[in-house]
């Protein structure tokens, strides 16, 4: 395939498969699988097993969620010649989101899951491009729904006393104490979900170049609409993600446990911080900065991998976590908290 | 570590509810979705059916057979039918430690009682709190403990809670002494110095209203002592789903709450989605209660949510 020609400009299109060129390209057009579909075929259903990701290169697809009460969410009403779908289960196994529906007849080229899991494994760079950009794309994403959750649709009784009192200072660190990690901690951070795929020699080079902190419940970590330098790693605790404003009482995005990170949107995909963090109980975090973070990042870092897939990891869970809200906000509103049935 | 439903609305099936769909309360005994644990150690049930003889008095079933090959279980479901139903499997290490029999069985309505509760989750060092706990029981209360789990001890306490434990109590009455139960806990376990996480996720009906709690104290907070006893639900909220609609039913093969065929509303909040198709379920958010009751005429149901 040369590098002119129609199919090389439409891959070079997506957003996922921009940073890919020359013999990358021709790879990753050897591994695509034309799988031609009529209208009204189902491509993916809801809950099935996402196994492989489709490009579409001509006609429509219909992207919709199933809601309580036979409801129907329509996601997208028409994605057409360039949209990708399911690309998330190119970084771990996973069940697909909705269901897409062929609106007309239908030219796509498939990329199968385990083929592209095949290349994270051997850690090929055609891999990192794309586990990097999809790391670009799900955090632009993150903030595009969060925003968008925040402007239309109002309190869900979060405490608004709560919320103006902790905006009466932003903050450059954590309001806790910082301490160097002791030894042991890497016994137990290998038992997290974030450090699951990392040897314990990554996990001490990752550990080498964090702080961490000690926070009492209710300390603010970090704070929407702020500048963001670090992204934290709950090692112990949990903390609360929420949307606060001087203007409007919060709304609680939801709760993360240990091995879960926050923070990260803005260093992956840069602006101000997307959501206000606070410790929900006395907590364990480890910060790492924007200049580590970039570092370990690096395609020649051997850190590069199991950080991209344990960061893409913790961004689908923050999406998952964050259309969970979203649909209850869908089906509760606008009655509010109470909503007699129809 | 348990699963359990409730559910109020429309009459329906004990076996619609329990044995139907594809990721059923029974299936859930030894092939949960969202847990890496069996339910072993048996099953409770509690059905309110306003047609029955004494329609205030649930029907109470509680077994330490496998429910599965519970004969009596299958054949009696069928011919049973409820407004609402509290059932439970019940969910222990397995251990010669544990104690298997009738009287840790959930869900626990003490005699005279009207609230019954089922519990998913566990107070970490429960024998070193226990007798402190013992100092909040209403002594009337206390005397019908019969077994010896955690689960039952947060039930004599929150009914203890109550004005009157023997009334019949609205949602907003059981959220308020879950709220005051909740305070109780945490301070006894302030006292004994206990910061390890502990799940709380309650389930409680009376008949004319089922109230759900996801909660958990000390969330994140694992013991410190060997990275091997770090468990699954350090790390994660327990589940708690919920999905509601006119009735439940099936449709096209698959069970799911059903939109306006005349029905007058129904709730059904469960540890894990009864179906394996989770598209019409909503999850409750961590640190809160959901609940549903029956008008008082007999119209639809009221949901209510609120924080903890």
């Amino acid at each position: 395939m040369s590098p002119g020609s129609d199919l090389a400009a439409l891959i070079q299109s997506v957003p996922l498969f921009s940073d890919i060129g020359g013999g990358d390209l021709e790879e990753l057009e050897s591994l695509l699988v034309p799988c031609d579909c009529a209208e009204g075929d189902v491509l993916f259903r809801q809950g099935d097993p996402a196994d492989r990701v489709f490009l579409i290169v001509s006609g429509a697809v219909a992207v919709r969620a199933g809601a309580p009460a036979e409801g129907e969410v329509t996601l997208v009403e028409a994605a057409g010649r360039g949209s990708i779908l399911g690309e998330m289960a190119l970084n771990q196994s996973m069940q697909h989101e909705a269901t897409a529906t062929a609106k007309s007849d239908l030219a796509t080229l498939t990329l199968d899951v385990e083929t592209f899991a095949g290349l994270r494994r051997s850690r090929r760079p055609i891999a990192w491009k794309i586990l990097r950009r999809l790391a670009r794309q799900m955090s632009q994403r993150l903030r595009d729904v969060t925003r968008a959750l925040s402007t239309n649709f109002g309190s869900t009784g979060a405490n608004a006393d709560e919320a103006t009192g902790a905006l009466a200072r932003a903050p450059s660190a954590p309001d806790g104490e910082a301490r160097v990690p002791e030894g042991r901690y890497v016994e137990f951070l290998r038992v997290l979900p974030f450090f699951r795929h990392f040897d314990e020699a990554s996990v001490r080079q990752l550990l080498g170049s964090m702080r961490q902190w000690q926070l009492k419940r209710g300390a603010l970590i970090c704070e929407e609409a702020s500048h963001a330098t670090s992204c934290f790693i709950v090692v112990r605790g949990a903390v609360e993600i929420t949307s606060r404003s001087e203007h409007r009482p919060a709304q609680r995005f939801g709760v993360v446990g240990p091995g879960r990170m926050v923070g990260e949107v803005s260093l992956l995909e840069p602006g101000p911080r997307t959501a206000t963090c606070v410790a929900r109980e006395d907590a364990v975090l480890l910060e790492l900065g924007q200049e580590a973070l970039d570092r370990f990042l690096e395609p020649t870092s051997s850190l590069a991998f199991p950080l991209l897939e344990a960061l893409n990891a913790n961004l689908i869970a923050a999406q998952l976590r964050t259309n969970a809200y979203g649909a209850r906000l869908a089906a509760e509103h606008p009655g509010g908290p109470h909503d007699p049935l129809p | 570590m348990c699963r359990v439903l409730v559910y109020l609305g429309p009459r329906i099936a004990l076996r619609d509810l329990l044995y139907a769909s594809d990721n059923s309360l029974i299936r859930q005994t030894h092939d949960p979705k969202m847990l890496r644990m069996l339910n072993l150690a048996g099953c409770g049930v509690l059905a309110w059916d306003p047609t029955s003889r004494l329609p205030e008095e649930p029907l109470a079933y509680h077994s330490v057979t496998l429910p599965v090959f519970d004969r009596n279980l299958f054949a009696m479901s069928d011919k049973i039918a409820a407004t609402a139903v509290i059932a439970h499997v019940r969910g222990v290490p397995l251990s010669s430690q544990s104690t298997v029999g009738e009287q840790n069985l959930h869900p626990f309505r003490f005699p005279g009682v009207r609230l019954a509760m089922a519990h998913n989750g566990g107070l970490a060092h429960f024998e070193r709190m226990r007798f402190a706990l013992a100092r909040h029981f209403r002594p009337e209360v206390g005397a019908h403990i019969r077994g010896n789990t955690d689960s039952e001890w947060v039930y004599a306490l929150l009914l203890s809670q109550l004005t009157d434990p023997h009334a019949l109590h609205t949602a907003e009455e059981i959220i308020a002494a879950v709220r005051r139960t909740l305070d109780i806990i945490r301070a006894v376990r302030e006292e004994h110095d206990i910061h390890t996480s502990s799940s709380l996720n309650l389930f409680l009906s009376n008949g004319r209203c089922i109230v759900a709690v996801r909660y958990v104290l000390d969330f994140g907070c694992y013991e410190l002592d060997d990275p091997a006893h770090v468990r699954e639900t350090d790390l994660a909220y327990l589940s708690l789903w919920y999905t509601r609609g006119a009735e439940y039913g099936q449709r096209d093969g698959e069970w799911r709450m059903l939109a306006g065929s005349g029905g007058g509303g129904a709730v059904l909040i469960a540890s894990e989605p009864l179906t394996r198709d989770v598209s019409t379920w909503l999850e409750l958010p961590e640190y809160s209660a959901l609940s549903a009751s029956f008008r008082p005429d007999g119209g639809n149901l009221d949901l209510f949510s609120a924080e903890l």
